[in-house]
């Protein structure tokens, strides 16, 4: 869009967009300027001064990454002037450099080696200096060897826009040092170790641990991928040598990835994996070959089948598989055992949003893309605990606000988003439907909507108007947020020609902020690209897309569709039953008609709410068969244990939180049976051949299924319907007894329930090993309970013992505990709202009270 | 003793703070006058700091770091600085400052537990003529011995108390 303009380059006439600086130009030309403070991607500060080049008619040589193009300059990029001065800076740099490159892990891909070679720098004219800075090793991640740093401060810039901003220069002169605040270890001062330093720093200052000794840059095999943990999905490159993953890096060196998914991946290797199938005997999981355990199992499968018939098996997925797997789950579920007794994470996690979604705009694709939300003019955050689901969304967020996006943080707790808010409502936990409705109401009343799009494309404004009218009375006091404040938001959502996007956690909302939610998109006429609902698990789209959901065929077409039952009763040879099956967790509750349950990946004795009555209903059933990579929690309690592989080992897709089909390719050889073989093989001597030679061609049949996934798009409605539900609260209301409200939720290092990230290092950066209540410092005063003291906490369903964490960012009253933490679902409810079939109770009432006197602090 | 309760630093950096409200540029005098109030740098106040002024933590210390005049860790009431600038160097205040160090039980940049005594060195002090040089609490001192000088500062002290 801008201007371009012509100018000289080492005699090259080039033309390139006004506004650039002259190492970018070059950078366009293919030639390059040396450089180590400038990274592409970061702000330049010209501390180095090694891009100097000479420009016709300046007397000094100017810096190149700072200096912009004009039209009709010429610049030289190699003349001895400018070599002698890059010479200077180089030999100077040395003169602070061990040059142990002999065994140095970036020798080959170290930027200051290259220019040194380049420039014919055998020795520095200086001598060297020996910092003396002891290395930092004291965490399990990162390592920081400030002897190496050449103070280019490419880490602090990237730390500032993607990290937490807590490195920077640090004295001055010979001493001057990057660092934290007090020269403090990295995870003593709030770092995300996104290690997003580590992959802009130019030298082996910082290196990731893991790579230490297993390899050199070119010995490394990378294959790209996309990360499996959040619904961001991002792209990222396994680096492997002779088959062992040797750390993980992106595309672009700026390129963003999260402490999970930079470090989260070495769960992978570890040596818990299971590699043999097991059976149950005489109460002991023990080994046996895999023709005996599919053989056991599909022989156990139809006995019960023969018995009481199909609806008594079920089969649950976790949606961190890929769509091939799902999709196969589902036919296999659907076709070979007969029954829609089929379910996913999905349930727990995000179906009140995908319902919602289908039923007003007709298709699930309504999520804006990642880049949107950096683009946006004003974010709406509902929610803010993205930092810790979806640390991707968080760092866009944070980025938009950089470019001056203004944000709006509605959230009981005080996060990081809501600290960099332009207005943040701090509402009473469980009250966001309420205040969301309340901010409908005063758009209504200012006539801050559009009348147009609500007149012409919306059916039922009148009863909302009515509906509205009533859920407003009262706001102020349910909500504790002010009219005033009500009113900010209102005019920030209801500027019609500004883009605003709402992001909100489909985890943490409860079916009425949903509809709330969509309802102000109704209203402003934001029905396409208005909306960013995060997916805490990176193949949540896809596999409501695949059909993984009891109410859902493929393509999200309702199973009592009779066009779409006949055209996959065809497809795959069988007859498909008509009824909606039961979902996740009626499966699996106190009184349940399954007899039969398969789960593949999930790992419902920590995910599912209400611990005890889950491993009741699952101890009760007459078989259980659980498919995963450890012996989990659920694989424990089953009667047979099939052992499949990780992302790493995987070919196929994955649907991320934007409706992007993300293609996963197997970086490493599978350690145990990819799972769609096993499910294949398993529907094999179930007398249901499901043949396919490759993952690829378990896709081709989705795409004849779901245009979106050929290239076609989704159906979407035309006209919409708010939708209105008072369900009551979806909290358990706190009593004398039970006086506190219980979160629980997603934390940095850890992840949904623990399989994976409790078997990789990043979990040792979890406070009190991610099992802690987190309480606001006056509540943890007036219960006498300091830092780390025992608690007992209980509800009307259980109680556990935990360490206490102070933490401000809670408000009075509303206590916190890590969701992959094992105990904290003994204290939640399982009850099931009616209509979504998912919980209906988000904050659990609890009572908290000091286990143990806390003797003398005897230090300090 | 010599202890300050966490509050009232949190307290007095935010009045400082707020003095300079609306103003630009004025880290630096916030520094100083922090600095001035609790004698060094409180890391709780760093943390007000960075927060009512929008910064990050780590370059608030990034600034305060680049003067030399800035300290982290709580000072001793009485402040000796040994000159080890190079003409000082030659007249022997290397025997100087270890003859403090045995004396106070302190290293160079330390502070005594009970808040008496800092041991700092300098590099020249710009009255080379009068090396080796001892500064204490700002003052060139006459004496030079080392064992005299700490006996006068702690019998000073006991008559002050
Ligand atoms: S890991 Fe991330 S947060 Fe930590 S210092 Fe590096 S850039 Fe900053
Ligand atoms: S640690 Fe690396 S990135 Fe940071 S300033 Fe030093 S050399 Fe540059
Ligand atoms: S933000 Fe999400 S998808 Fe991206 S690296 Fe982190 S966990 Fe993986
Ligand atoms: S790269 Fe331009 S000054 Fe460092
Ligand atoms: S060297 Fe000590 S005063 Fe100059």
């Amino acid at each position: 869009m801008s201007q371009l303009i012509t100018l000289k380059i080492e005699g090259r006439e080039v033309t390139v967009p006004d506004g650039i600086t002259i190492i970018e130009a070059a950078t366009h030309t293919g030639i390059d300027i040396p450089h180590l403070c400038y990274c592409k991607g970061l702000e330049s500060t010209g501390a180095c001064r090694l891009c100097l080049v000479e420009l016709e008619g300046a007397k000094e040589l100017v810096v190149s990454c700072r200096r912009k193009v004009k039209s009709g300059m010429v610049v030289r990029t190699r003349t001895d002037r400018v070599l002698e001065a890059r010479r200077f800076v180089v030999e100077l740099i040395l003169s602070n450099h061990p040059g142990d490159c002999m065994s140095c892990e970036r020798n080959g891909t170290c930027e200051l080696q290259k220019y040194a070679y380049e420039l014919g720098i055998e020795k520095t004219r200086f001598t060297v200096k020996d910092l003396g800075y002891p290395v930092d090793t004291s965490n399990p991640l990162i390592e920081r060897n400030y002897n190496l740093c050449i103070l280019c401060g490419r880490c602090i810039r990237i730390c500032k826009t993607q990290g937490s901003d807590i490195l920077d220069f640090m004295q001055r002169g010979m001493v001057t040092k990057v660092t934290t605040p007090l020269d403090k270890p990295l995870q003593e001062v709030d770092c995300d170790f996104c290690g997003s330093c580590v992959a802009v720093c130019p030298v082996a200052a910082l290196l990731e641990r893991s790579r230490k000794f297993r390899g050199r840059e070119w010995e490394l095999n990378k294959t790209k991928t996309a990360c499996s943990y959040c619904g961001c999905s991002c792209d990222l490159l396994i680096n492997t040598k002779k088959g062992e993953i040797v750390k993980v890096t992106t595309e672009e060196k700026t390129d963003y990835l999260c402490a999970r998914g930079r470090f989260g991946w070495d769960y992978v290797q570890n040596g818990e994996r299971l590699k043999v199938p097991r059976i149950k005997r005489d109460g002991k999981l023990v080994e046996c070959t895999w023709d005996e355990a599919l053989d056991y199992v599909a022989r156990r499968l139809s006995k019960i089948k023969d018995t009481h018939g199909p609806h008594s098996l079920g089969g649950i997925v976790s949606a961190h598989h890929t769509n091939e797997v799902i999709y196969l789950f589902q036919r296999f579920m659907r076709a070979c055992l007969g029954t829609n007794n089929v379910d996913s994470s999905v349930r727990l996690l995000s179906y009140p949003a995908v319902a919602d979604f289908i039923e007003v705009f007709g298709t699930p694709d309504v999520a804006c893309s990642l880049a949107e939300i950096e683009e946006a003019d004003t974010l709406f955050i509902v929610h803010s605990d993205v930092d810790m689901s979806s640390p991707f969304v968080g760092v866009e967020i944070k980025r938009a606000s950089k470019r001056e996006a203004k944000l709006v943080t509605i959230d009981p707790r005080s996060t990081r988003v809501a600290e960099i808010s332009h207005l943040y409502l701090r509402l009473k936990p469980g009250t966001e439907a309420i205040l969301l409705n309340g901010i409908a109401h005063c758009m209504l009343e200012e006539g801050l909507y559009s009348r147009e799009f609500v007149e012409t494309k919306c059916s039922n404004m009148d009863q909302f108007k009515e509906f509205l009218t009533k859920q407003a009375r009262d706001v102020e006091r349910k909500t504790g947020v002010s009219k005033e404040s009500i009113a900010k938001a209102a005019r920030f959502y209801g500027e019609s020609d500004k883009k605003v996007v709402i992001i909100f956690s489909p985890e943490a909302s409860d079916i009425q902020s949903v509809h709330a939610i969509i309802n102000l998109l109704l209203l402003t006429g934001r029905v396409k690209g208005g909306v960013f609902p995060y997916m805490p698990l990176c193949n949540l789209r896809g596999a409501a897309d695949m059909g993984a959901l009891s109410e859902f065929y493929p393509g999200c077409k309702v199973v009592d569709d009779s066009t779409t039952r006949r055209k996959l009763e065809r497809i795959y040879g069988a007859a498909l039953p008509d009824k909606p099956g039961l979902s996740s967790l009626e499966m699996i509750q106190s009184g349940t008609t399954i007899s039969g349950l398969y789960i593949l990946g999930e790992n419902p004795v920590v995910s599912f709410p209400n611990t005890t009555e889950t491993v009741k209903a699952l101890t009760s059933l007459d078989f259980l068969v659980v498919q995963d990579i450890f012996l989990t929690e659920t694989a424990k309690l089953a009667d047979v244990v099939l052992p499949g592989i990780s992302f790493a080992e995987s070919s196929g897709t994955f649907t991320n939180s934007e409706g992007k089909v993300k293609v996963i390719n197997r970086a490493i050889d599978p350690l145990a049976r990819p799972d769609w073989k096993i499910i294949a093989e398993l529907s094999s001597k179930m007398g249901y051949p499901l043949d396919y030679d490759s993952e690829e061609k378990i896709m081709d049949e989705i795409k004849t299924l779901i245009p979106a996934y050929s290239g076609g798009s989704w159906d979407r409605k035309e006209r919409y319907s708010f939708i209105m539900a008072d369900m009551g609260r979806s909290y358990e209301t706190p009593d004398s007894t039970h006086p506190y409200l219980l979160m629980t939720g997603p934390t940095k290092f850890d992840f949904y329930d623990g399989s994976r990230t409790s078997r990789s290092r990043i979990s040792q950066l979890e406070p009190f090993q991610g099992e802690y209540l987190g309480i606001n410092p006056e509540d943890a005063k007036s219960l006498g309970i300091t830092e780390g003291s025992k608690v007992l906490v209980s509800s009307k369903r259980g109680s556990i013992t935990v360490a206490a964490k102070i933490d401000e960012s809670l408000p009075l009253g509303l206590v916190f505990m890590p969701a992959h933490f094992s105990g904290s679902n003994v204290l939640t409810t399982s009850d099931i709202e009616p209509t979504t079939r998912t919980r209906k109770i988000q904050l659990s009432a609890v009572a908290i009270s000091q286990l143990e006197e806390v003797g003398e602090v005897t230090n300090e | 003793m010599g202890e300050i309760c966490a509050c009232l630093e949190l307290e007095k950096t935010r009045e400082i703070v707020k003095k300079y409200e609306g103003k630009q540029g004025v880290l630096v005098h916030i520094l100083q006058d922090v600095q001035l109030e609790f004698g060094y740098l409180p890391e709780n106040a760093m943390n007000v700091i960075a927060k009512e002024l929008d910064i990050s933590l780590a370059h608030a210390y990034g600034v305060a770091s680049f003067y030399t005049r800035f300290y982290f860790t709580p000072r001793g009431e009485n402040i000796i600085r040994v000159c080890v600038g190079t003409a000082c160097h030659v007249r022997g205040s290397h025997a100087i400052l270890e003859e403090f160090e045995t004396e106070l039980g302190l290293k160079d940049g330390e502070t005594s537990d009970d808040l008496k005594f800092t041991l700092e060195t300098v590099s020249c002090v710009g009255c080379c003529a009068l090396a080796p040089v001892v500064v204490i609490n700002d003052v060139v001192s006459k004496e030079r011995n080392p064992k005299r000088i700490v006996t006068k500062l702690r019998g000073e002290e006991e008559q002050d108390d």
